[in-house]
This record gives C-alpha cells, structure tokens and sequence, in this order.
C-alpha cells in the first residue's frame, strides 16, 4: 500500500514539471472502419499530419484504421483538442473520401496515422503536410501524392503516378518492370528509383542543386539545360520523370550496387557543351584562402568565398554568392543572380549578375560592372568603367578613368581621383540624383541636365563658377540645362537626371592610396 | 519666396516691401555671422554685427545695383562694419606691431592606433587653426577669411577690403606663411614664439 | 625676382585657382621640377585644407528674432492686404501646444499665401507672421491624425546623435517645420508614414526616406508596425523599381514589425515584380521570416512552391524560393 501511494504521488509531482511532454492515450483514440468501394473507384485521404500507409490487396472492401495521438500541455487543451480532432469519412462506393478533421488547436498538436486496405486496382490520392511516411504499395491503378515535408515510398505501383513533394524524399521500389508513367516534382527532396535490370523506359531526370546518378548503362543521353534525358534499355517504354530543384536523383538497377553509380553530370555520355549551358557541376560550396594560378568555375548554384586568385578568373554561376578577396589578374564574373562582393582586382573586370548587389573595392584596370536589379558599389576605379544598374544606386568611391553609369532607377554618386585634373564622366539616371565630387582644381566641360515636374524641388548645385544655366519647358515638365567649362574646360562631363538634382561639389579629397598587391 | 534670386529678392525690398528680408537672412546669415565670429574674435560682437548689416542690408538696399554678386556687397558692408568696429579705441585687443608670446600646442604626431588618434589629431588640429587665425593681423585675417571660406575672387576680395588686388595677394601669402609655420611646429614641439606683423 | 620668388607669389593664387590656365600650368611645371618649391606647395597646400576643418558656428536664433522685430517697427502694412483664412489642412499643425511664431506683420503675395492663425488668440488681434520662418514642433504636441491632405514639399530629414536622441522630420507646408521626436512618438509614425505613402511626385525623396527610416528604426526595439505598412505599400504601388528594391529591402531588415499586409506584400512582390531584383529581395526577406520559424500561410507557401519550380524565373530567386521551403515546418 504504502509503496503505491508513494508512486502516484511521485506521478502527480512530475506532472506539472513536464507539461510539454503530457501525452495521454485515451480509450477513444482509435477509429477502425471498413467502406464499400466499386472497382476501379477512387480512395481521397485528406491527413495533414501522420503517416499513411495504403495497402493494394486481394479484397473488395476498404478497411481504414486511424489512431490519433495528441501532445498538449495540460489537461484541457488535451480535453478540446481530443473533442475537435475527428475523422470524417465523405462520398459514395465510387469515391471515397476520409479526411481529418483538424481545426486549430491550442496549446495541443496532434497526429493521425492511417493505415489503409483498399483492392489494389483502387486509383489513390494522398494530400498531407508533415508525415513521417506515405507509403503506397501494391496499387495498379493511379496514385497521387501532395506532401510538403516526410518520405515517400511508391513500392509495386504499376498505375500512373503523379507525386508532388516539397522537402523530404521519394523512393520508388518497382517490383515489375514499369509500364506507366511516373512524374516526381520536388523542391528540396532527394529522389531514389529502384528498377529491375530489364526495365525499359525514358529517363528524365532535372535538378538544379544535386547530381543525377544511376547503375543503368545510359545510351543516347544528353542534357538540355538541367534537364538530363535517356533511354534505358533501349527505345520505348513509359517515361519515368524525377524532377527535384535542390535534391540529387538515383536510378538504381536492383541487384545493381549503389556505390557504383556514376554521375549524369560528371560523366555525361554524350555531352557536348552547348554555349548557354551553365549547369555543369553540382551545387558547391568552395572556400579558399588562395589559389594559385588562374581559376576556371562553372556550377549551377555555388558559394564562392576565395582570399587571393593568383592568376586570372572566369566564374560562371547560375545562382549563389561570390567573394573574392584579390584577383592578381583578369576577372570575369557571370551569375544568373545573386550578390558579388569583390576585392582588390588587378586586372580587367567583367562582372555581372542577373539580381543582386555588386561591392568592387578596387578595380585596378577598370572594366564593366552590371545588375539588372541591384546596388552598384566601385570603392576605387584606375580605368574606365562602365556600370549599369537594371533598378539601384550607382556609387563610384573614387575614380582615375572615364565613368559611364547608368541606372533606370536610383541615385549615382561619382567621386574624381583629385590627382586627376580631368576626367570623362557620363551619368544617367532616368529616376534619382547624380552626384559628383571633385577636386576644386578639376576642369571639365559640362553638360548637366535635370527633367523634373518639381522645379521647386529638383535643383542644380554647382560649386564652379563658368557654368550658364537654362531653363525651359517642355510639356509638363521643366527642363533644367547647364553648360560651360569649369576651370578652363577639359573632358566632357554629361550628367542626366530625372526628378532629382544634380550636384558637382568641389571638395578637397584624399586621394585613395592602393597597397602593392602581394605577389 | 524659395526661387527668387537673391537680386529678384532686392528689387522687392527696394520697392518697399520688406518681406524677404527673412529669406535674405536665412540665406546669408551663417555666412555672414562666421565671417563676424571669426574677424571679431567674439561671439557679441558677431551678434550685434550680424543684425546691424542685415538692418544696413534693408536701410541702403538702394544702394546695391546688381553689378556686384550680392554676397560680394554685402560682405563688403560686412568688413566695413567689422573694420570700424576695430578701430574703436576700446575694441583693440592688442597693439599691432608687438611681438606675441604665443603658446600653441604642439600637432600630435602619427601614431600607430590610428582611429583613437585621428579624432584627437583633429580635434588638435582645429585648435590650432582657430588660435593661429586669432593672431593674425586684421588685415590678414580677413583675407583669409574671403577667400577661403567666403569663396571669393581676389578682385572681389579687393573691393570688399578696399585694397589693390596685388596686396590682397601679399595679405594672403603672408598669412598663409604664419600659419603654415604655427602649424608645422618645430621639431622640438612645445612652445614657439613667433613674430607677429 | 627670381624664378622661385614668382612661383611663391603665385601659389596663394594658385590655392584659390585664380591664375589664368598659362600661368597655372607654368607654376605647376616649376612645383613639379623644384624641390624647394614643391614642398613648399605641399605645405601650403596642407594649410589651406587645414583651415576648412575650422568649424562653422551656428548663429543663434535671437539675432534673427531681433533683427526680425526690427524690421518690423521699422516697415509699415499695406493698408489694402486682407488675410485669407487659414486651410483646414493646416489646422492640424496650429493645435500643437508648442508654436514658436516669430512676429512680423508684412504678407507676401506669392503662391503660397495662406497665413496660420493661432486659435488661441483673441479674434481682435491676429497674429501673423512671415511665410518664410520656420517653426519647430515636438511630436507629442501634435495629433496622429492628419486631418486634410496637406501638400508637404521639401522633405528633409535629422539623424538622433549621441548628445541629442530626438529625430526630426522638417518639411514646407505653408512654412517651413521641423517636427522632433522619438522614434516611437505615434504622431512621428504617421508622419513618416504620410511622407512615404503619399508624396506623389517626390520619388527621389521616397528614396531617401526610405533610406532614413531604414537607419533610425532599425535601431529602434519593435519599431511601430505601421512603419512597416507604409513600405508595403510604397512596395506595391511606387513606379521606380529602385524605390521598391530599398522598400523591400528595408522590410527584411525589420522583421519583427511585419504584420500580415507587409507579408503579403512580399509575397505579391515575389509573385509579380518585373523587376528581379525586387523579387530577389522578397524572396529573401520571406526566407528569412521562414528560418525565424514564423508561420507562413499556405498562399506564401504555394508561391514559393511555384516560384522554386518556375523554370524561367531567375535562379537565384528559386534557389532562394527552394531555401526557404526547406526551412519551414509546416505547424
């Protein structure tokens, strides 16, 4: 007697110290059910948490077992959420539907697993949001599945199938040769294919961030951009399409070993580079103090960080990040879209990407700098330099050679090299201010306009004197035109901006002082 | 009022309307009561100046023409009040002509943490600049103070200051020559005694 | 003189670059070629730019007071100038409790010529003063609501600093005001709300601010909501794809005063901006909002969804797209 109340009241103590782990299991927590199904009707589960296991089998019925289990952390919340969370079953002999009812729960989560017999030429289709697997077996007839997170498995499925994942995994375990189609579209999935050694079918097989690897000897394929496509075993046979944005595909002939795979990518059968083909090798991160000697890169998505390249660069990436400390020579930098962030860069400079940020801290050579969304950042400049922005400001730290800046939206803001006594500068905006700063002693002929519907508020302010400076109407709008020669005249200065001002400040300006790069 | 010129700004005061003459103020106040501050060496008399030329700006606003710049009229108002102003007996600080003895600290020298010192070398640096141009000679000083920092031609420099253009130009060069030299200190630093005049 | 002697004459000419361009190259050649001369250039140079770091001093606002009260017994009052009524749209800057109204009595006719009347005088006497002045208001002392829609030009901005923690906004609305204030004061919300919602033609000023309530609330612990709202909004609606980008941009970086119109003005933003670059701020502002374990609805989860597999959408705004989704955990 004595030892049991001593139990119970050590039960009781603990209780309220883990509230977040109460789980109870009540007598009512299990639903079994069994549903007249015509053949060839359809089964709909609708379970957005739990597993789901649906078994193809002799039978003429569907026999459903659900048992639901509920986390909350206290009695109550366990009490309403073990009321709410129910299971409706909708529909008729042709089709059937079993969806969880889940309304918002608080303070409690809670899970259903169904397990699922159906007569295997019943055509399946699973929505879900977070299970730890669904699994389909035995099933000749279509399959669908719409999941975002958990493991798939399609095992002996020889209907169509049609599977829409967003994180997880996908296995496919074909236990008969295929002989309909299966399409997986994935995003952060990896996907893994189990076929006979005689199978015959089309490979399709796309991804971005991973490799596409198989056992199967691969005739005639060939990629089109990311999308790898091949015949296994000759011509003919349903296509098999796994589609997976950042996961790795694995065809696997069974019997055949994993580990000898081969890489679509690495090792393309047939492959001849075509001129906008960038999706060469798979998703990389590199990071590297130095590197001696020039560097070559081409990937689909990687992320580049590099101290020093000792020798000239050429980087051609689909998506990812890019930093590079020095480059000791040339620098071509492409990416279809993410930021750039560039050091001390010896030699001529190429870099572009299709949206995103580009810093420069030194340009040596000068060169051409573009985004077509994005901030534009050159600290120093000792060539002439082209910068164009799709959209962003435009800032030039300091430069020694011509500027040639345009951007559709956003501020420039261009700095002279006060040892420079003259310098070419052409300056666009067609929506902010441009700036430019110069040494009092800087000489230029100018041609400075502002279009503006503000005149009040768009201005011009020059600090030099010699400038005339007009004003005319031109429909709605008001422009401003200034020209003459500052301290004598020199190269052309053309600046533009629409609805902004214009500024040539003289400032005294301390020159940028480069370090010798390190050899 | 914001995009009349200040010309624009002077016809209507000449023609007995008052109202920009905060406008004109706004505009030219600071430039005005630094150019005072830093000629008169105290902040009262830069007051009282400053309101005396603005209210000289209204009362003899027929006297400007607009062939001068307007800034360059009324600094010249400016320096001929200021200059009268020290010509008054009481005003003088020193006498002119007298060797100073003058205590300048010495300018703090490179040093290895840079950011900690930079703020303290500017902070030196402008003290230094302040007390050099104190001990100028008015004549000097007031060069100084059109040309750099009211950005004007030597020719208009000469106007204002009532002067030929080539004594602007030995005002300048002497002024320079003593501050560069309060300012490059002398190697053995401390105290400098430096010839006045 | 000798050749030196000239030169030295000439570079106090030169500092202010009033020699003629023969003469200028002349001297320069000589500082070049000559040792002596060249550091005593440099020297004089190095003063000359010493003596800009001479701090300007402000002047003390009493003298223009003074000088203004001078004025004003000094100039008489055109006997056939009436007052107009004050707009309604000023009104709701004339309730502050503390107007500063300097006292002058003459109007100018210009484009502008509606003068304020402080309500708290006596009808007999109505003080008026000079369009031109400016006034300063602390935000507390003014409504949030802005009654009317008074056209506020000439937006400019002042930075908190370290012995001052007030922010200002100053603008012209009849006269030139500065409303000071908090960060959090609710009036200087709404204000920098109205200037960012509805400056129509102010693009570049938009710019700007964006740019300043980007640095002063990001300072702020959770920054008002409705600052967030504002950008939204500049997000959906400004034409400039540069306005937009910052607009973007800035929402990422003050999360914790999202609300769900700001979210879903980003995944708007991320389903139909021309402009790439404002869909790879989005999407990355979203990603981040996924990684802080914030819940995400399910037509934020299904653009993104679409986008990570959109095959001619940018590839950095898929992979980020793809990002994102992987790190969400569907409640």
């Amino acid at each position: 007697m004595k030892p049991t109340i001593r139990i119970l009241i050590a039960v009781a103590a603990l209780f309220p110290a883990t509230h977040l782990l109460a789980t109870t299991f009540q007598p009512n927590n299990r639903i079994v059910r069994q549903l007249t199904i015509e053949p060839g009707g359809s089964v709909w589960i609708d379970n957005p948490f739990g597993s789901i296991d649906v078994i193809g089998g002799e039978g003429t019925v569907i026999s459903v077992t659900a048992d639901r289990s509920i986390v909350a952390s206290d009695a109550v919340a366990l009490k309403e959420a073990a009321d709410a969370v129910a299971i409706a079953f909708d529909g008729d002999s042709k089709v059937r539907l079993i969806r969880t009812v889940m309304p918002a729960l608080r303070n409690a989560h809670a899970t259903i697993d169904y397990t699922i017999r159906v007569p295997k030429n019943v055509a399946v289709k699973i929505g879900s949001k977070s299970a730890d697997h669904i699994r389909v077996s035995h099933i000749t007839g279509s399959v669908t599945v719409n999941g975002f997170a958990g493991t798939v498995i399609m095992e002996d499925v020889s209907g169509a199938s049609a599977l829409n994942v967003v994180n997880g995994r996908v296995i496919y375990d074909y236990q008969q040769n295929p002989i309909a189609k299966a399409d997986v579209q994935a995003v952060n999935a990896d996907i893994d294919v189990y076929v006979p050694a005689s199978a015959k079918f089309e490979w399709l097989a796309d991804t971005i961030n991973g490799d596409i690897l198989t056992t199967f000897p691969i005739h005639g394929g060939r990629f089109a951009g990311t999308i790898f496509r091949g015949q296994v075993n000759g011509p003919g046979g349903p296509t098999i399409n796994t589609a997976t944005m950042m996961g790795r595909v694995l065809l696997l002939a069974k019997g055949s070993n994993p580990g000898q795979a081969s890489s679509m990518r690495l090792n393309p059968p047939q492959h001849r580079p075509t001129p906008g083909d960038v999706m060469l090798a798979p998703a990389v991160k590199v990071q590297l103090p130095f590197h001696n000697g020039d560097w070559p890169f081409v990937a689909s998505i990687a992320d580049i960080a590099i101290g020093e390249i000792r020798g000239n660069a050429h980087i051609r990436i689909g998506a990812g990040e890019v930093e590079l400390g020095a480059v000791f020579g040339q620098c071509t930098v492409t990416l279809m879209g993410g930021p750039l962030n560039l050091g001390d860069i010896t030699g001529l400079l190429s870099a572009h990407t299709g949206a995103g940020d580009i810093l420069v801290r030194a340009a040596r050579m000068g060169g051409e700098v573009s985004t077509d969304g994005g901030l534009l950042r050159v600290l120093y400049t000792g060539g002439p330099m082209t910068l164009r922005s799709g959209g962003g400001d435009i800032i030039v730290g300091q430069t020694s050679g011509a500027i040639d800046a345009q951007t559709t939206s956003g501020d420039i803001t261009i700095t002279g090299d006060p040892r420079q006594r003259t310098l070419k500068v052409g300056a666009r905006t067609t929506q902010g201010n441009v700036n430019l700063i110069v040494s009092p002693r800087f000489g230029a002929d100018i041609d400075a306009t502002i279009v503006t519907s503000d005149p009040d508020v768009n201005e011009m302010h020059i600090d030099f004197t010699g400038l005339t400076v007009r004003r005319e109407q031109a429909g709605a709008k008001t422009r401003i035109h200034a020209t003459g020669k500052i301290n004598g005249g020199g190269e052309r200065v053309e600046l533009y901006a629409a609805e902004g001002d214009i500024h040539i400040s003289a400032q005294a300006i301390a020159p940028v002082r480069l370090a010798n790069p390190r050899r | 009022m914001k995009h009349l010129s200040d010309e624009e700004l002077m016809s209507v005061v000449q023609a007995g309307d008052f109202s920009p003459a905060s406008e004109l103020y706004d505009r030219y106040s600071g430039r005005i009561y630094n150019f005072a501050y830093r000629f008169l060496k105290n902040s009262e008399s830069a007051e009282d100046a400053t309101q005396e030329v603005f209210m000289k700006m209204i009362k003899h606003a027929n006297q400007f023409h607009g062939d001068a710049r307007f800034a360059t009229w009324l600094l010249t108002i400016t320096a001929n009040h200021c200059r009268d102003y020290l010509r008054k007996a009481e005003n003088k600080v020193t006498k002119e002509g007298e060797d100073v003895l003058i205590t300048l600290p010495a300018p703090a020298e490179r040093s290895p943490h840079r950011n900690l010192e930079r703020q303290q070398v500017k902070k030196m640096n402008e003290k230094i600049i302040q007390e050099a141009l104190m001990l100028l000679p008015p004549d000097q000083r007031e060069v100084v103070l059109l040309s750099r920092f009211q950005g004007l031609t030597y020719a208009e420099i000469a106007q204002v200051a009532g002067c030929s253009e080539s004594a602007v130009k030995t005002r300048v060069f002497r002024a320079i020559d003593f501050l560069r030299k309060a300012f490059a200190g002398d190697s053995r630093g401390g105290n400098q005694c430096l010839n006045v005049g | 003189m000798s050749e030196c002697g000239v030169m030295s004459e000439n570079m106090p000419m030169l500092l202010t670059e009033s020699l003629d361009p023969v003469q200028r190259e002349r001297t320069h050649q000589h500082i070049e070629s000559c040792a002596a001369c060249a550091s005593e250039w440099s020297a004089m140079k190095e003063t000359w730019q010493i003596l800009e770091t001479l701090p300007t001093v402000e002047v003390p606002a009493r003298v223009k007071k003074r000088f203004l009260a001078e004025i004003s017994a000094a100039s008489a009052v055109p006997a056939n100038v009436v007052p107009f009524r004050r707009r309604s749209a000023a009104r709701w800057l004339a309730e502050a409790a503390a107007v500063v109204i300097v006292g002058g009595s003459a109007f100018y006719a210009g484009h502008r010529t509606t003068p304020n009347v402080d309500p708290r005088s006596t009808p007999a006497e109505i003080t008026s003063y000079s369009i031109a002045e400016s006034r300063v208001l602390p935000a507390a002392s003014i409504s949030p609501t802005i009654e009317g829609r008074p056209d506020i030009q000439n937006v400019q901005f002042t930075d908190a600093s370290p012995s001052n923690p007030q922010i200002g906004v100053s603008f012209d609305i009849t006269s030139h005001v500065t409303v000071t204030g908090k960060p959090a004061d609710k009036s200087m919300v709404r204000l920098l709300r109205y200037v960012l919602e509805n400056e129509d033609k102010m693009s570049p000023s938009r710019s700007r601010a964006i740019d300043w309530v980007r640095a002063t609330y990001s300072r702020v612990d959770n920054p008002d909501p409705e600052i967030t709202e504002a950008l939204a909004n500049v997000l959906r609606n400004d034409e400039h794809q540069g306005v937009r980008i910052k607009a973007a941009d800035t929402l990422q970086s003050m999360q914790s005063a999202m609300t769900d119109g700001t979210r879903d003005a980003l995944v708007e933003a991320l389903k139909n901006d021309p402009n790439p670059a404002v869909r790879v701020k989005a999407v990355e502002a979203l990603a981040k909002l996924a990684r802080s374990g914030a819940v995400l609805d399910p037509d934020m989860l299904d653009t993104l969804r679409k986008k990570a597999a959109q095959g001619d959408e940018n590839v950095y705004v898929r992979v980020k797209a793809a990002e994102a989704l992987s790190s969400i955990q569907p409640r």
